[in-house]
């Protein structure tokens, strides 16, 4: 209800709160700048920390891409990108990395949607939650220990299963592509579903309950009230779980390394696994560098064009 | 009749989600139980003799948590404190205040989330160490809460946009000044969503494992996670049932604060119900 | 956190104003305290010398060294510690470039040490070697992993073997003794795989390990193709590495081999509970043994791999981290000091009973006596020492290896293939080590 009727503000129309004034007026230009300048007051200190701390190390990366990795770099050109050309562990780390981004996409945000929407207020609404909540909050190191626990060969999920005589479905979950890297990405969305409820219990706070009612009264079912209602005014909710869980898919590292360091050979690899691989195991800084950027490249324009459209369409 | 069906039907789904949810947990909790010497090699699904406080003991001294755990509080509690108030302002005069080019500064903060962690670690870690930013306490704020910025901008910034604007322009006309209205009327409007955007980046900043081994070594300024790290090196001597009981050491303030902002987050859907 | 739990309403600002205002005082407050708090290890400290490192595990064993070497030296040892490789090895790169560069760092020997020496940023040791040499405190046979064009870099922290654990009562329980030859060694497989337990551990989790049994496979077939391969006058396509990766093969199709996902750190239990039967590992793996609790002798023992011909000359495969000295040592004096009395045999044995592995100076007797075993045991056989696979070759060439080999444990690539694969990779990374060489 509140983004229906929230005039529109940031976006690609740079409006003004105030009507603009007719005519040049000194005075009023007086306050416009000071206006500016007030706002320039509270944007500074971010910009300037990521631009300092987070861009202009990136720059360097984009400026290190372009030479090569002999004991004395020289320019290279495009030499280091090529080599998205010719490596093909590098081209199942792109596969790799689509898949991820579906995933995580698609797997937390529909869990989570699920989850919050299930639950209410009762008490073991509120243990449920809290089973899904968990694993967020713990250590990658944990995760590490528990998962190789379930998923190795000899693992708790093949002793499970034999248990209960399924023993023909147990595999090796870890080492055959590409089920390895589903697996991952389910233990990933184990691990993210806990963000995307809170967040979406954020959201449903802000829906009012007489808008349910009355959709009540006029008969729709649940679905519906679910699909009209709830679902449209979570809108600036998903857009924040989906382009979160969007850089995350495409940056996933952590888990990746824990569990299987790319392996077994390269076969679990993303782009940034790729990346770390090249610069810090081979130690080719150049080749890394250049995977970087081209990662970078595909996150932020994935990034943009997703969040261009919300934006737009919600006028916001 | 349906009602009835359905309810049975979400009731299924949500034990067997959550069945399936707590099962890692479960394991968790149950193998950091076994002592560490009856470890044998295969997962404990059921809780046997209790070892528990040895593990942690000896999780806490190998590691030497202590201190660790406090430097962790500190960088977490303060950095992402920091992270948020930036943010909030940031996202205040993106969306709030009359900007130029609002589309390119909400593109150069948010880039910050989009670029891979690792790409920083060089190229930091050299002008770190030329700036002896390295191995210090300061050095340790400063890339965390920057590396925490963008995030809690996007989400502050999402939503400063259902912020009814009225409430803004009622306050314009009273000739309230921006600092005050930011203050006043938008941080108090803001709070749940601050709330949450302090959580996750206390549990980023807490969690962080990259940025804790590589710009740190000293016992008083490495975070809890680089210190248990030491257990799970290769030539670590102690078995699974200490990492996971420094690992569930570890985890606790990041679980009492779930815990706690879980009860937040409910009470404060029945305060707008 | 806990201003959250009451929910003020947007009516009344007042209080949450201030109790933001107070967060952020409070957030300023710390900044300031910490523009105070700084690293205290990374400052040069008077009388010690800052011992750089990745394991910090180890750092009851520093200290016992550090008690010894001070009364030699007046030196006390410092460490620092990065607890991850990767990391560790980008963070003391870089310091060394900078003012904060530690007096001594642990380094990986062979072609890690050899590039870092190149790059001019190491003190040659040479001197320091040639003492311990007239005392007959250091095997030349470490020489080699430690130099890069004629001068020393490097001395050895310790001296491990890779060998094969087994437990003594599950031997002596199933009738086997230690095999002394090849055939005796399939005899053990095929008992212990009869009685319900897995024959050998082999994995590739954590990634390296998927060498061990390559390099071990390869030296026991023919230890002279092993050196002429992995310094790169050889091909991984020539006949011993066929034959090598045949029996390999032949070992997983058994079932004599564990998953290739299988963690070592459970080893030790497994080996104790007879769930596997012979374990071949570093001898710095002591420790785990004795924290699953057996004790050397009579409950684990060790033997190295026979060889599979008959014939074949005897070896057995080596591995040492290297002490070494940054040119731009904050107290490099100290640094010259500790690491030229590293070797002292007071040193030596405080060091090594902590380890329960081998010393670098032959002269010391082990403490743990089944590593004083398996030396004795060397030096009778004339055991050709080897240097480790992954010190043998250039980094990015084994880091390539390492993946392939993994690859064919999990059933991706045949050995042809991962062969193949490995000889291309082999020609590429030794012409660009030539190249930076020239």
């Amino acid at each position: 209800m509140r983004t229906t009727t929230a005039p529109p503000s940031a976006g690609h129309r740079p409006p003004s709160p105030e009507p603009r004034p007719l005519r040049p007026d000194p005075a009023r230009r007086r306050v416009a700048a000071r206006e500016r300048f007030a706002a320039g007051a509270f944007m500074t200190p971010a910009v300037l920390l990521v631009g300092v701390v987070l861009l202009a190390p990136f720059a360097t990366t984009v400026y290190r891409s372009f030479f090569d990795d002999h004991r004395h770099s020289g320019f290279a050109g495009l030499h280091n990108y090529q080599l998205f050309l010719t490596d093909d562990a590098l081209l199942r780390s792109v596969e790799n990395t689509l898949l991820w981004v579906v995933g995580t996409v698609a797997l937390p945000f529909a869990l989570g949607m699920l989850i919050a929407c299930l639950t209410d207020a009762t008490r073991w609404s509120r243990f449920a939650r809290l089973c899904v909540i968990i694993p967020y909050a713990l250590s990658g190191a944990a995760v590490a220990v528990v998962w190789n626990f379930v998923l190795s060969t000899d693992g708790a999920l093949n002793q499970l299963l034999s248990a209960v005589g399924l023993e023909s479905l147990s595999t090796s979950w870890l080492l055959d592509w590409p089920g390895n890297t589903l697996v991952i990405i389910c233990v990933n969305a184990w691990q993210a579903t806990g963000v995307a409820v809170i967040l979406i219990l954020v959201g449903l706070q802000g829906i009012p309950p007489e808008t349910l009612e009355a959709a009540s009264l006029d008969g729709a079912g649940p679905w519906q009230r679910f699909r009209h209602v709830v679902l449209p005014q979570l809108r600036p909710v998903s857009i924040i779980v989906i382009g979160m869980s969007l850089a995350n898919g495409l940056k996933s590292f952590d888990l990746l390394w824990v569990l299987t360091r790319g392996g077994p050979g390269r076969a679990t690899e993303t782009l940034a696994v790729s990346m770390y691989q090249e610069t810090f195991l081979l130690q080719r800084p150049g080749a890394g560098s250049a995977i970087a950027v081209v990662l970078t490249v595909i996150v932020l324009g994935a990034s943009w064009l997703y969040l261009r459209r919300q934006f737009d369409e919600k006028g916001a | 009749m349906t009602m009835h069906f359905g309810r049975v039907l979400r009731n299924t789904v949500l034990i067997l989600l959550s069945l399936l949810w707590a099962v890692p947990s479960w394991l968790l909790l149950v193998n950091a139980f076994v002592p560490a010497k009856e470890y044998t090699g295969t997962p404990h699904w059921l809780p046997g003799s209790f070892g528990l406080f040895d593990n942690f003991s000896q999780a806490w001294n190998e590691a030497d948590l202590g201190p660790a755990m406090g430097n962790s509080l500190l960088y977490a509690v303060v950095g992402s404190l920091v992270a948020v108030l930036i943010a909030t302002g940031a996202a205040f005069a993106v969306v709030i205040m009359p900007v130029r080019r609002r589309v390119l500064w909400f593109w150069l903060i948010y880039s910050g989330t989009l670029l891979p962690l690792q790409v920083f670690l060089r190229p930091l870690f050299l002008s770190y160490a030329r700036f002896d930013l390295y191995d210090t306490q300061i050095g340790m704020f400063l890339v965390y809460a920057t590396i925490s910025i963008p995030f809690a901008f996007f989400l502050m910034r999402n939503y400063a946009t259902t912020v009814p604007r009225e409430v803004v322009e009622a306050a314009r006309m009273d000739g309230a000044s921006w600092w005050r209205m930011f203050w006043q009327i938008h941080v108090p409007l803001s709070k749940s969503a601050m709330v949450a955007a302090f959580s996750f980046q206390f549990v980023a900043i807490w969690n962080d494992l990259l940025f804790g081994i590589t710009f740190s070594t000293s016992d008083n300024i490495r975070p809890a996670i680089a210190a248990l790290s030491e257990l799970q090196g290769s030539y670590s001597a102690v078995g699974p049932p200490v990492v996971l009981a420094g690992a569930l050491l570890v985890s606790l303030p990041t679980l009492v604060l779930f815990f706690s902002a879980q009860r937040f987050f409910v009470n404060n859907l029945k305060l707008t119900r | 956190m806990n201003s959250s739990g009451t929910a003020a309403r947007g009516g009344r600002p007042g209080p949450t104003r201030r109790r933001f205002l107070a967060g952020l005082g409070a957030g300023l407050s710390g900044l300031a305290l910490a523009g105070c708090a700084r690293g205290d290890s990374t400052a040069a400290v008077e009388g010690t010398a800052s011992f750089s490192n990745d394991n910090a595990s180890w750092d009851d064993g520093y200290a016992l060294a550090s008690k010894a070497l001070q009364p030699l030296t007046g030196y006390a040892l410092r460490p620092l510690s990065v607890p991850e490789a990767v990391a560790y090895k980008l963070v003391a790169q870089m310091t060394l470039q900078t003012s904060r560069a530690p007096d001594i760092i642990k380094w990986t020997s062979g072609y890690e040490l050899k590039k870092l020496a190149r790059s001019g940023q190491l003190t040659d040791l040479s001197g320091l070697w040639g003492a311990y040499a007239d005392r007959g405190w250091i095997s030349e046979s470490q020489r080699d992993a430690m130099q890069y064009r004629g001068a020393v870099y490097g001395i050895p922290m310790h001296e491990s073997y890779y060998v094969v654990f087994y437990s003594r009562p599950v031997f002596a329980r199933l009738g086997l003794r230690v095999p002394e030859t090849w055939d005796e060694l399939l005899h053990c497989a095929t008992v212990l795989k009869r009685n319900g337990a897995t024959p050998f551990v082999g994995t590739q989790y954590g990634g390296w390990p998927a060498y061990e049994w390559f390099q071990e496979l390869i030296s026991k077939t023919d230890p002279d193709f092993y050196t002429a391969l992995v310094e790169g006058k050889a091909r991984y396509t020539d006949e011993p590495a066929v034959r090598a990766m045949g029996v390999w093969q032949d070992f997983m199709r058994k079932g004599w081999m564990t998953p290739p996902d299988y963690d070592q750190g459970k080893g030790a239990a497994e080996l104790r509970d007879g769930r596997v039967g012979m374990f071949l590992h570093a001898t710095w793996h002591t420790k785990n043994l004795s924290g699953a609790d057996m004790e050397p002798l009579k409950d684990y023992d060790a033997f190295v791999l026979p060889t599979v011909g008959r014939s074949t000359k005897k070896s057995v495969i080596t591995e040492s981290s290297a002490l070494a000295v940054p040119r731009r040592a904050a107290s490099h004096e100290a640094g010259m000091a500790n690491v030229g009395a590293w070797l002292h045999p007071d040193v030596q044995r405080a060091w090594t009973d902590y380890l329960q592995d081998g010393s670098a100076n032959p002269v010391v007797r082990a403490g743990n006596p089944v590593v004083a075993g398996l030396r004795d045991n060397i030096a009778k056989d004339r055991r050709a020492r080897l240097v480790r696979y992954s010190e043998a070759s250039p980094p990015s060439l084994i880091q390539g290896n390492i993946q392939d080999l993994s690859a064919f444990m999990t059933g991706q690539m045949s050995p042809g293939a991962t062969l193949r694969s490995m000889a291309d990779r082999a020609d590429e990374e030794w012409k660009t080590w030539r190249q930076d060489e020239a």
